[in-house]
């Protein structure tokens, strides 16, 4: 009991030392006020889907100690919201010769099933689509072998893309019923490069919300095959 | 036999499917804003058998377990049940119908399947991955492995060609089921530096020291364990090489010496020392030279991590202010800031992607106090409004401590002791979402570092 | 294993002890600076996990007298007494120690293995302390005349700060050393088991470093003090409660040969 009391003042007296000393921290300038904040989640890995705003609930473990206030914290940027995916790692290599090594697609390339001449970007058919809780994300790739033999590839970037698309970064009133299409390259990594609105969409807050979840991702893994292709993705805005 | 096995790892498997459905309707991280992404729904049969060999048959099975399981565990798919696969087990290309996979009530995006051979004293598996949505290319991957017939090896290539599927199909994601988790195994009196799988699986000694060893942290290359023993001068950093299956040197210096992590070039290794007195930071070449003083400030510095991704940070454990809190610096001690502010903050591990830290907090800390030591994630950024977001993943199971991220940042593995007590300290998992716990080991074990890789 | 029933358990063992005994003296109490008898309760393992329990009666003696240590060990395949060598699984011993001794019991099963201890006080006739003039460069005085001389220190929970009714042991330990200039010390920094391992081995650096402290500004030569932390990998006393977590919070003084 006696100790209880004891250790309870010491607990109590470093409390107070901490608070009242100005000596914490070697480097003033750069320690900010302390806070933490219970959430009920934050982003992590695949999970990133949360938004910034809604998720912080009521309770802080503690008041922020009393130093070193000075500093306003930047506020957030848009685009460091998190992105936790995993660096691309290189293209890992076969430690046996495959049985049945793919075929190559250029020779045989499938048959379009619409009279397109495929040059005209007018009737593509997206080859990825997937239906999503505000709106349908559908993504073609304009090398159409690719997409016809990569097809699961396609489903990824699709797939990979919609994860980091934050569904409350577009304004539903101007975008409703709107379509944003973005074009962005992908490297033999699986790196997205060269993103840009191909078809504004009339919202803003639209397409810069498709922009940026090409933008969020980190890779796509690298390509099954070739040097480089470019993606149109297209988001449909329809909340339910 | 081997039909009713099946059938009942099939009813097991229909249970565990609920069990994680059900957990998924309170997945906390599903808000209203989630765009509504399904995990690609896999289907992975048993792998056909081509030798008619009991020995070969045990084998399998181990093979398509930990293949299941790896799958299972990589937590990025939804597998179907194996009581809801097509009756026909297909060996090879030529022997599957990608559309009976992709029809209801199997609905498989993706099959993975192959066949299981033993020909002499040599495994030969043949593993396929296909794309059940596309008749006419259904072929994402196919490998052979070949290696001496062992349970040991069945499990390793059930990893490998797990961690391959993960890698294509989780978009560049690196797997974890070739990863390893280095610990400490309590017993006679004695602490010994200890290895597993990830899983859980293949648990053997890496020390033979006959003294207490601890804090142990495997290199990014996986080439070294670097730890701190007590010998007579007390503790000191050491260091065990993978590669010559030995100690190696590591220059002693006064004072105790504890708590290594590797710089993620490697080079590099950071540690609490008392050499000039107070405990403070440290870092020297990984061979024990060049060391130099990281922090200095009155009270306990202890227990630095390195940002893995850029290795220009550290976070670290100090009691500069009372208590043990969560701090992070520049790895050149500039830019101090404090995570944490109350209770008792221990064991960070930084994960790979820079953006969290996991770490031990007993939040009501003190004499009389309740207070639960579990584990905790915190954001390293501010969130909105300059706070730092964390989630508290264990609740009211016992003591937790030393947790570490998993290479893919998906996993977190940690030691746990139900009743507080040091000796039945054991080692579990948890998805980073505070889902999924389930053991590693029995009694014994702590402080367990996943490897990078 | 439920917390309750290890208490239940527990209780039951020294009980059992303390009737058999007939009396416990001076247990838990830490200003005489004796140690408590210590048990481990096993891990629920497949195997059942050792117990083992050791009670000395009395616990201090004074030179010359004798002891009877009495142990009760469960699950257990070996049983061994440092000193004494293998033992009975259970049994009673008497002995007389000539200077403190820790008595040190390690059971071993086929469920592990597990420890306890039990520490003797001997209480040595305060010898006249010898005229200055005589000091012998190469006295390094008993062990038990050291122990008698130079006490532990104890500590407040989570501090490394030598707290102020230490300062007669400090001065006490500080005039002995002084006058026994051959004698070199080791201080061993010691931690109460909560908390965690890798901090607690700093504290323990910064308990003996605070004792260290003490004697050096007490006149002491630094170059006979060596330090080790022991964090709170070698728990003096086991139990969950906070006599026996003061008995871990200490700087401990032994000789260093």
């Amino acid at each position: 009991m006696l100790h209880g009391v004891i250790a309870g003042a010491l607990v109590a007296s470093a409390f107070l030392f901490r608070t009242h000393g100005s000596n914490w921290g070697e480097n003033a300038s750069s320690t900010g006020a302390i806070q933490a904040s219970m959430v009920s989640a934050i982003p992590l890995p695949n999970t990133q889907r949360t938004l910034d705003t809604g998720v912080l609930t009521s309770e802080a473990p503690s008041p922020a100690p009393i130093v070193a206030k000075e500093r306003a914290e930047p506020p957030p940027k848009p685009n460091e919201v998190a992105i936790p995916e995993k660096i691309t790692k290189p293209i890992k290599t076969a430690e046996k010769p495959t049985p049945t090594p793919p075929k190559r697609p250029q020779p045989t390339p499938p048959e379009p099933t619409k009279a397109a001449t495929g040059e005209t970007a007018g009737v593509r058919i997206a080859q990825s689509t997937l239906e999503l809780r505000n709106g349908t994300a559908s993504v073609s790739v304009q090398d159409r072998t690719f997409g016809a033999r990569f097809a699961y590839y396609v489903n990824i970037v699709n797939q990979k893309v919609s994860q980091n698309w934050l569904v409350g970064e577009a304004d539903p009133r101007s975008s409703m019923g709107r379509s944003s299409t973005i074009v962005f390259d992908i490297d033999r990594n699986g790196t997205p490069s060269n993103v840009r609105v191909e078809t504004a969409s009339g919202s803003p807050t639209l397409d810069q919300s498709a922009t940026r979840a090409v933008q969020r991702v980190d890779g796509f893994g690298p390509l099954p095959a070739g040097d480089r292709i470019t993606v149109e993705f297209t988001f449909h805005y329809h909340p339910q | 036999m081997q039909y009713a096995h099946r059938r009942s790892l099939g009813a097991l498997l229909v249970l565990l499917l609920c069990t994680a459905s059900s957990l998924f309707a309170q997945d906390t991280f599903k808000t209203e804003t989630s765009s509504g992404v399904a995990n690609i729904r896999i289907a992975v049969p048993d792998f056909k058998q081509l030798a008619a060999d009991p020995q070969a048959a045990n084998f399998k099975h181990v093979f398509d377990t930990t293949l299941f399981n790896d799958l299972t565990n990589a937590a990025i798919f939804d597998i179907v049940s194996k009581s809801l696969l097509p009756q026909s087990v297909p060996g090879g290309p030529s022997e599957i119908s990608v559309a009976q996979w992709a029809a209801a009530p199997t609905s498989a995006a993706m099959v993975a399947f192959g066949a299981f051979n033993l020909q002499g004293d040599k495994l030969v598996i043949n593993g396929f991955l296909f794309d059940a949505k596309n008749t006419q290319f259904p072929q994402v991957l196919a490998k052979q492995y070949t290696d001496a017939a062992s349970e040991d090896a069945a499990r390793q290539i059930a990893h490998r060609f797990a961690d391959e599927i993960i890698f294509r199909l989780s978009g560049g994601s690196q797997g974890i089921a070739e990863s390893k988790i280095y610990y400490v195994k309590i017993g006679g009196g004695n602490k010994e530096i200890w290895a597993m799988d990830y899983d859980g699986a293949n648990q053997h000694a890496v020390t033979h020291l006959g003294t207490i060893s601890l804090s142990p942290r495997i290199s990014p290359d996986n080439t070294r364990v670097a730890f701190s023993s007590l010998g007579r001068d007390g503790f000191q950093i050491r260091m065990f090489s993978l590669v010559l299956n030995r100690m190696v040197n590591f220059p002693a210096v006064g004072g105790t010496n504890l708590s290594p992590t590797w710089n993620p070039n490697g080079h590099e290794i950071a540690f609490s020392s008392s050499r000039s007195g107070d405990p403070e930071i440290w870092a020297a070449d990984a061979n024990g030279s060049g060391s130099r003083r990281i922090t200095s400030f009155r009270g306990p510095d202890v227990s630095p991590v390195f940002n893995p991704r850029t290795g220009a940070q550290l976070a670290w454990i100090s009691g500069r202010t009372g208590l043990p809190q969560l701090y992070i610096m520049d790895a050149d001690g500039s830019a101090v800031q404090r995570l944490t502010d109350t209770g008792y903050a221990t064991s960070p591990s930084w994960s790979p992607n820079g953006q969290f830290i996991t770490f031990a907090w007993d939040r009501k800390y003190g004499p009389g106090a309740p207070g639960g030591q579990d584990i905790y994630v915190i954001e390293v950024a501010p969130g909105p409004g300059g706070a730092h977001r964390w989630i508290q993943l264990t609740h009211d199971g016992g003591r937790c401590d030393f947790p570490s991220w998993s290479p893919d940042g998906r996993h977190i593995v940690y030691a746990n002791s139900p009743d507080g007590r040091a000796e039945h300290t054991r080692i579990m998992t948890v998805l980073a979402d505070g889902t999924q716990k389930h053991e590693l080991t029995g009694a014994g074990a702590d402080m367990p570092n996943w490897s990078w890789k | 294993m439920s917390a309750i029933q290890i208490k239940i358990r527990k209780a039951l063992l020294l009980a059992a002890t303390a009737v058999a005994i007939g009396a416990v003296t001076g247990c838990h109490k830490k200003d005489s600076g004796i140690d408590t008898s210590a048990l481990a309760p096993a891990p629920a393992a497949s195997a059942a996990a050792p117990t083992a329990s050791i009670t000395a009666d009395p616990l201090a003696i004074d030179q010359g007298q004798s002891v009877v240590l009495n142990w009760r060990t469960q699950n257990a395949t070996s049983v061994t007494i440092d000193g004494i060598g293998p033992v009975n699984n259970n049994g009673t011993q008497t002995v007389t120690p000539t200077n403190s001794t820790n008595f040190h019991l390690t059971a071993k099963g086929d469920g592990g293995s597990t420890e306890a201890n039990v520490r003797v006080t001997v209480r040595v006739p305060v010898a006249p302390t010898a005229p200055s003039s005589n000091i012998s460069e190469t006295d390094m005085g008993s062990e038990a005349a050291f122990h008698q001389n130079v006490q532990d220190i104890f500590f407040d929970y989570d501090s490394y700060d030598v707290r102020p009714d230490a300062a007669s042991s400090v001065s006490q330990a500080a005039s002995y050393l002084t006058s026994h200039p051959a004698i070199k010390v080791v201080i061993g920094g010691y931690c109460d088991d909560r908390g965690s391992a890798e901090y607690n081995l700093a504290l323990g650096e910064n308990r003996a470093n605070a004792a260290r402290t003490a004697l050096v500004n007490a006149g002491v030569p630094a170059s006979r003090l060596r330090v080790i932390s022991y964090g709170k990998e070698k728990q003096f006393c086991t139990e969950e409660n906070e006599s026996c977590w003061q008995q871990n919070r200490r700087a401990q003084f032994s000789l260093d040969r």
